[in-house]
């Protein structure tokens, strides 16, 4: 079967998709579209982009040939302007499934954390000395980078530090690393009796978990759900150590 | 938590079954204090896992390089039966018993009021600071006990506001 080489855009790609999934009168009709739309495309495409295109269609070919052919991506962008390489008029869907599973492995090798990309944003606008410093260090022995900083909001991995330094209350010198908001639903869930959790308990919300709370807390009272807020949070407050 | 307590699991939580090989390495490791809530009664007992190695389908990610186990029963009723490079052995795993909770808006209040310093940290340093300070231990000479270096994990959190330039 010919192998033809040709540069699809976004249209092209979801017609396809389109023609899958319709009934094969429709899919041929769809089909030439698709193609007269690369023909026209071309045809008044600036002389500078033909010849772009043509040297992209080389390099893959070479690509291709070499066994080195990848679908090649940007993040964010991937439908846009994608170079591929199809076997006859019709690709082959398992294969082409199979490459989006590999692309899609090589994406997550290499994402970059986005921790460590803020940390690095962090040590080039502040004056913290020692994260830049910890930060170049990792990168030149490609040791693993060890950074911290301050944070302005709450988000799941960050730390508490206690500012208290008196040493006769619980909370000071502490360092707290938080898991998240999650981990207190799910120990008050299986302490109200193994309960699998509904549409209420899934779709909780800060006011559902101080309601449930103190009902965990107290066993007696049914909180009114309408009704609780003020009543619900004091006693929250008085349930919970360090409230 | 940076905190910990010479106890091992077995004296934590007299309630945690022996009848599995791994549950009894387990309760032969020096645990950690996550927070008061949880804590003491065994009907509401709270015991976290994490490690810095991943199993798949036993552990999730809390940040690159920190694992939380989902469920230690499950894991522990598993890793008895299997070995491998990618199965969490008991002496990979730092225990926890308890943990901190705040009513909604509550730790939003006292980080407003002054009380916490916020920070993020990578893996690394959490590994080291939160876990091996925490919870490396010696053996005392006199008793020939194990106990925490650092109980009260004063290193620690001097370690942390040192880097945060405090």
């Amino acid at each position: 079967m010919p192998i033809k080489y040709t540069l699809c855009h976004a249209s092209t790609l979801s017609t396809r998709t389109i023609a899958r999934r319709t009934p094969s009168t429709s899919r041929a009709m769809l089909s030439s579209l698709a193609h007269g739309a690369h023909r026209a495309y071309r045809a008044h495409a600036p002389p500078s982009r033909r010849e772009n295109a043509r040297a992209r269609a080389r390099t893959v070919a070479l690509e291709l040939n070499s066994g080195r052919l990848r679908r090649r991506h940007l993040p964010g962008r991937r439908r846009e302007t994608s170079v591929c390489a199809r076997a006859g008029r019709e690709s082959d869907d398992g294969s082409e499934r199979n490459e989006q599973t590999q692309n899609e492995g090589d994406d997550r090798a290499h994402a970059v954390d986005w921790r460590e990309f803020r940390a690095r944003m962090v040590a080039q606008y502040s004056e913290n000395a020692a994260l830049g410093a910890s930060i170049d260090a990792a990168s030149r022995d490609g040791s693993p980078p060890t950074w911290a900083h301050g944070l302005e909001n709450l988000e799941k991995g960050a730390l508490l530090v206690a500012v208290e330094e008196d040493a006769s209350s619980f909370w000071s010198h502490v360092v707290i690393f938080m898991l998240g908001e999650w981990f207190g639903r799910r120990a008050l869930e299986k302490k109200e009796g193994g309960r699998k959790p509904t549409e209420a308990t899934t779709r909780i919300s800060s006011t559902d978990f101080c309601a449930r709370l103190c009902r965990c807390r107290s066993h007696t009272v049914r909180i009114d759900w309408d009704n609780f807020e003020s009543h619900a949070i004091v006693d929250a407050r008085q349930a919970l150590p360090g409230g | 938590m940076n905190r910990t307590q010479s106890w091992t699991l077995a004296k934590h939580c007299p309630e945690v079954k022996h009848d599995n090989l791994y549950w009894s390495l387990l309760s032969e490791e020096i645990v950690g204090v996550g927070g008061p809530v949880g804590l003491d009664h065994s009907l509401d007992r709270s015991v976290i896992a994490l490690t810095t190695k991943e199993q798949p389908g036993m552990t999730e990610e809390v940040i690159p390089g920190i694992y939380r186990v989902i469920n230690l029963d499950q894991l522990a009723k598993l890793n008895a039966k299997l070995s491998g490079p990618d199965t969490l052995r008991p002496e990979d795993l730092s225990l926890f018993v308890g943990y901190s909770g705040w009513s909604p808006g509550q730790l939003q209040s006292e980080i407003d009021a002054g009380f916490w310093t916020l920070a993020s940290a990578s893996g690394t340093y959490v590994r080291d600071c939160m876990f091996k300070h925490v919870m490396d231990t010696i053996v005392e000479p006199t008793t020939g006990k194990r106990v925490p270096i650092d109980a009260h994990g004063f290193q620690a959190w001097a370690s942390m506001r040192e880097s945060l330039g405090m």
